[in-house]
């Protein structure tokens, strides 16, 4: 075949596959209903499925090393082999087995000490969190599979002074068991789907793909294909466990198998498009592409582009971050940016090295560890191998912080901005030293509940210790705390200091009394449109950012402040992930003007509306204020028109746009290319755009997966594009 | 003193009044009267009251100042350090995207003297400015300010005198004239023509501006603006009657015969929304 030829061929191949994935799409709705989550690529389930896990507490959930690891063991036996002779890779999964789970922790845990705390502020606390962490592929990639099952015995044979230690290394050897077990089955899957097909060139696919597999269960991978056979499988046992979604370098990972098969000729560049594509179909993994690696050079390599044309072949739901510095090559920017405006699927998503690396230096990190620390997550970063954040799980409401102290003060005392921000400071300590006594529970007992049996083999420490990763096992304990409802916040102390302050239009009681009547009292209209129309946050030089710089450092200061036993430094960020309408539940009207049990701001944007013509750039700088310049992020969630490349130069101005943003301090934008009728028409009859992706928060969805509810949350920031 | 001037609003991240990303700051006040203007707020002078009622909460507070948005004033006075102010906050896109500024209106120079202040504190700065001007004030009022100005897009709307008075009402001779001053005075610049169905966008009118702008100069830049529906809303609001309810945008045909048109002249002709 000529180049040309093979190009077509596995062109054809990929369509094919991203039609089956839609129509898998729509399977996957009738079955699960709407799910407010990324698409994972997971299959429906065959009819008359109904494998169901061994419970062991009274709720019927499973818990600890025997827990999971015979139930993962006995679901991957309840899988069918997934072979498709189109597709690179092979393998598929039909449930995740986190997801039987009825509640995050142990419900016979006695959370007494800490209930009324997180009840009152509703804390999203971190008793019972996981997998929010990164594996460093390469572990697996230099042992193989059978390599790590090797690791394992040796360490379980070192390490055989408890019981506990005993329970930890028989659970890995059960997890490993069942995966090889998996991958068996499959290959003589494979190997029945190649001794049926006729087609002369799927024929020769499922050979490739039949050697590939048979050399990764039993040794290393050497080239290309046979890596990315390795990484699809490292996916689909991560994400069928525990949802686990971090993907890591993989531009750096599979580099060294591309040259290795490039230098030998062994393969040429449509193949590997073919075999990356394969990759990424297997999951919608958070990869990082580019950036400067710890002497500073660019990672950005041959296989970085293969990867971006992998991808554009697919036009799938994808999270692909590339990370911005000035060693970027420019044609490399400009390519990423050419594919947002082309597919409209919210990737690749850019990420600021400078200001990353900066805060996690400031937090007393080298500029090397920092450099290592890569973009795997909706909104976060973590060292592959090396630390244990639990990044976008804790997070503070701080509309609730908010009210409590508004609250408080309005019972009693003096009222004034001044006070109230004591007060929330105070209430802000409370809910901080709630989620590092919680934390120091969970470092100590989360083994006994969802222990990381998967990422333990790809974390520098667990396997030598024969600890569990959320056990004192791993280098680094640098616990992320986010902040959310920013904007309500700020917006409400704005507010109050404008009207009732400065103005004195307001008096305090008229307002507290309106607020609490939800602006339904005789005077409720007025005065929240007084309210509303106060300085906010999103506008130049306003009272409301002048407030949520005020709260962010706050935020910042008091989060780097926290002790606590377990956890090495706590790192501050803002984001709210997609709970914005579940924050917003938890909180009554506020002196913004914001209605009872509204949804709060996405991440650390402003409110939908206040930001005047929605100009980028007076977005970009309100949510410069809302940087913690700690090594985390407060992403802009950016929402673009496509017409707005429709000029001059367009490509170079949104370049220019992300460029800025970043260099002035910004440390992560996640965007949407947004057409506001087909988004509007999606909305009406989601059924007739399957394949309409959004960027839902730090996720990529597809929209006819998403809640009426929530689509209309989408819609509503969208339109402010 | 401070100079001052009345501004309607300045707009933050303008990708279409210029190169790269840009602050577009809006004159109010404007001394002609075009049929279809796109932007009837900066007609008058003076500030303005412009009525939303669909925004009114019925609160009786219409005389100290509608807190629904249901009664805005449009215009402000602002003096030269407010605007710069307001420039200066995007100056990192500016240079980031080859940006900079764009004074717009309104007419521009009709407040010729803030125009020459704020230019002068640009160039100071360093920011790229451009003007969106009708072309049609004083010359004295005009070439102070070129050698600040980076870039000038001015109109030539229609090049039949009678029809010009009858749809703008002014006479095109001073514009022309002031054109060919422009143009002889080395200033970079763009013309452009906003197609306006029944007005503007006939074959004779675009043959003969597109002759015009070719003999001001070689190769000359000559943009067809494309006629945008969304300033209609617009009039309402501050009592005004729209008189051209029923027109559209011009298809992608007759806008390539038109390009094609210009282009036979001689000039550098592109086409975009209006």
């Amino acid at each position: 075949m000529t180049i040309a030829e093979k190009k077509e061929v596995y062109t054809t191949r990929i369509r094919s596959l991203r039609a089956k994935k839609i129509e898998e799409t729509k399977k996957k709705i009738a079955y699960n209903g709407h799910t407010d989550e990324d698409d994972y690529n997971y299959l429906c389930p065959p009819e008359g499925y109904n494998w169901k896990p061994v419970g062991d507490s009274p709720n019927g959930d499973f818990h600890g090393y025997k827990g999971w690891s015979e139930n993962y063991a006995a679901m991957l036996k309840s899988f069918p082999p997934v072979v498709d002779p189109e597709n690179s890779m092979c393998g598929n999964f039909y449930r995740i087995l986190q997801k039987f789970r009825r509640l995050r922790w142990h419900e016979l845990w006695d959370l007494s000490p800490w209930q009324a705390t997180i009840n009152k502020y509703g804390i999203d606390h971190g008793i019972g969190q996981i997998h929010h962490f990164c594996g460093d592929a390469k572990i697996g990639l230099e042992l193989g599979w059978e390599g790590l099952r090797q690791k394992v015995a040796h360490y379980a044979a070192i390490n055989d002074q408890t019981e506990e230690q005993r329970e930890f290394y028989h659970a890995e050897t059960v997890f490993l068991d069942a995966c090889m077990d998996w991958m068996d089955r499959t290959i003589d899957c494979v190997r029945e789907k190649l001794a049926a097909e006729t087609d002369p060139l799927l024929k020769e696919n499922l050979q490739g793909m039949l050697e590939a597999n048979e050399w990764v269960r039993h040794h290393p991978p050497q080239t290309l294909r046979q890596a990315c056979t390795f990484i699809s499988w490292y996916n689909l046992f991560g994400r069928s466990f525990n949802r686990e979604g971090c993907g890591g370098q993989l531009d750096e990972l599979l580099r060294p198998y591309y040259e290795h098969d490039a230098a030998e000729g062994l393969i040429d560049d449509e193949d590997a498009v073919y075999f990356i594509s394969g990759l990424l179909m297997s999951d919608t993994k958070y990869y990082q592409l580019g950036g400067p690696d710890e002497t500073g050079r660019d990672m950005v390599s041959k296989v970085s582009w293969l990867i971006l044309e992998a991808a554009d072949r697919m036009d799938v739901s994808l999270n692909l971050t590339i990370r911005v510095h000035d060693g970027l090559p420019r044609d490399f920017f400009r390519r990423g940016v050419e594919l947002l405006f082309r597919h409209k699927n919210g990737w690749p998503r850019f990420s600021g090295d400078q200001s990353l690396v900066e805060g996690f230096m400031r937090r007393g990190f080298s500029k090397e560890l920092a450099a290592k620390r890569i973009a795997v997550g909706c909104n976060w970063m973590a060292i592959p191998g090396l630390e244990y954040p639990l990044n976008d799980s804790i997070k503070v409401n701080q509309a609730r912080v908010f009210e409590v102290a508004y609250d408080e003060m309005m019972a009693s005392g003096e009222r004034s901005t001044a006070r109230l921000l004591e007060l929330y400071i105070r209430h802000l300590r409370i809910v901080l030293r709630c989620i590092a006594d919680t934390m120091d529970f969970d470092l100590n007992n989360n083994r006994y509940n969802s222990p990381e049996l998967f990422l333990n083999l790809f974390m520098y420490g667990p396997i030598e210790k024969g600890r569990d990763a959320s056990d004192h096992s791993v280098q680094y304990y640098n616990i992320g705390i986010d902040g959310a409802g920013l904007a309500v916040a700020a917006n409400s102390f704005a507010a109050l200091e404008q009207r009732v302050e400065k103005e004195k239009c307001l008096s305090w009681d008229e307002v507290y009394k309106s607020v609490q009547a939800d602006f339904e009292d005789t005077e409720g209209a007025y005065i929240q449109a007084v309210l509303k129309g106060s300085s906010r946050y999103g506008q130049p030089g306003s009272l409301g950012n002048q407030w949520a710089r005020r709260l962010t450092e706050v935020f910042r200061d008091e989060v780097v402040a926290l002790k606590s036993k377990e956890v090495s430094v706590f790192i501050p960020g803002m984001f709210s992930w997609s709970k914005t309408i579940l924050f917003g539940k938890q909180v009554g009207a506020t002196p913004d003007g914001r209605k009872a049990f509204s949804p709060v701001n996405h991440g650390a944007n402003p409110m939908p509306g206040d930001v005047r013509n929605g100009a980028m750039t007076d977005m970009s700088e309100a949510i410069i204020l809302a940087q913690c310049g700690m090594g985390n992020t407060s992403p802009f969630q950016m929402e673009l028109d496509p017409g707005i490349i429709d000029v001059e130069d367009g490509i170079d101005k949104v370049m220019a746009l992300l460029e800025t943003h970043l260099k002035r301090g910004g440390t992560l934008i996640n965007v949407n290319i947004v057409d506001a009728d087909m988004i509007r028409a999606a909305h009406k009859n989601p059924e007739l755009y399957p394949d309409l992706v959004v960027r839902v928060t730090g996720f990529t969805a597809y929209f006819i997966t998403l809640t009426p509810e929530f689509r209309q949350l989408v819609v509503d920031r969208l339109m402010e594009a | 003193m401070k100079m001052t001037g009345i501004i309607t609003d300045i707009q933050h991240f303008s990708l279409h009044d210029g190169a790269g990303i840009r602050s577009t700051v809006f004159f109010k006040g404007c001394n002609m009267r075009c049929k279809w203007c796109h932007n009837p707020e900066t007609l008058s002078a003076a500030p303005q009251q412009a009525h939303y009622p669909g925004k009114c909460i019925h609160c009786g507070r219409c005389a100290t100042g509608c807190p629904a948005g249901a009664r805005v004033t449009i215009g402000r006075e602002m003096d030269e350090e407010q605007v710069m102010d307001a420039i200066m906050a995007d100056l990192d896109y500016y240079e980031a995207s080859g940006g900079g500024v764009t004074f717009s209106g309104g007419e521009p120079f009709a407040q010729s003297g803030f125009l020459l202040t704020l230019l002068s504190r640009c160039r100071e700065a360093g920011i790229h400015t451009a003007a969106e001007t009708n072309l049609s004030m004083p010359w004295d009022c005009i070439a102070p300010c070129l050698a600040l100005l980076d870039h000038v897009y001015f109109d030539i709307k229609i090049m039949d005198d009678e029809a010009h008075r009858r749809w703008t009402g002014i006479s095109n001779r001073k514009i022309l004239k002031n054109a060919a001053a422009l143009a002889a005075s080395g200033a970079s610049f763009t013309v452009r023509t906003p197609l306006i169905p029944g007005a503007t966008d006939s074959d004779e009118n675009i043959w003969e501006i597109a002759a015009f702008v070719a003999g001001l100069q070689k190769d000359a830049s000559y943009e067809l603006l494309n006629y945008n529906v969304l300033a209609k809303s617009k009039y309402g609001p501050i009592g005004l009657t729209y008189s051209l309810p029923a027109a559209r945008p011009l298809n992608a045909a007759r806008l390539k015969d038109l390009m094609s048109l210009a282009a036979a002249q001689g000039v550098r002709c592109t086409v975009r929304k209006g």
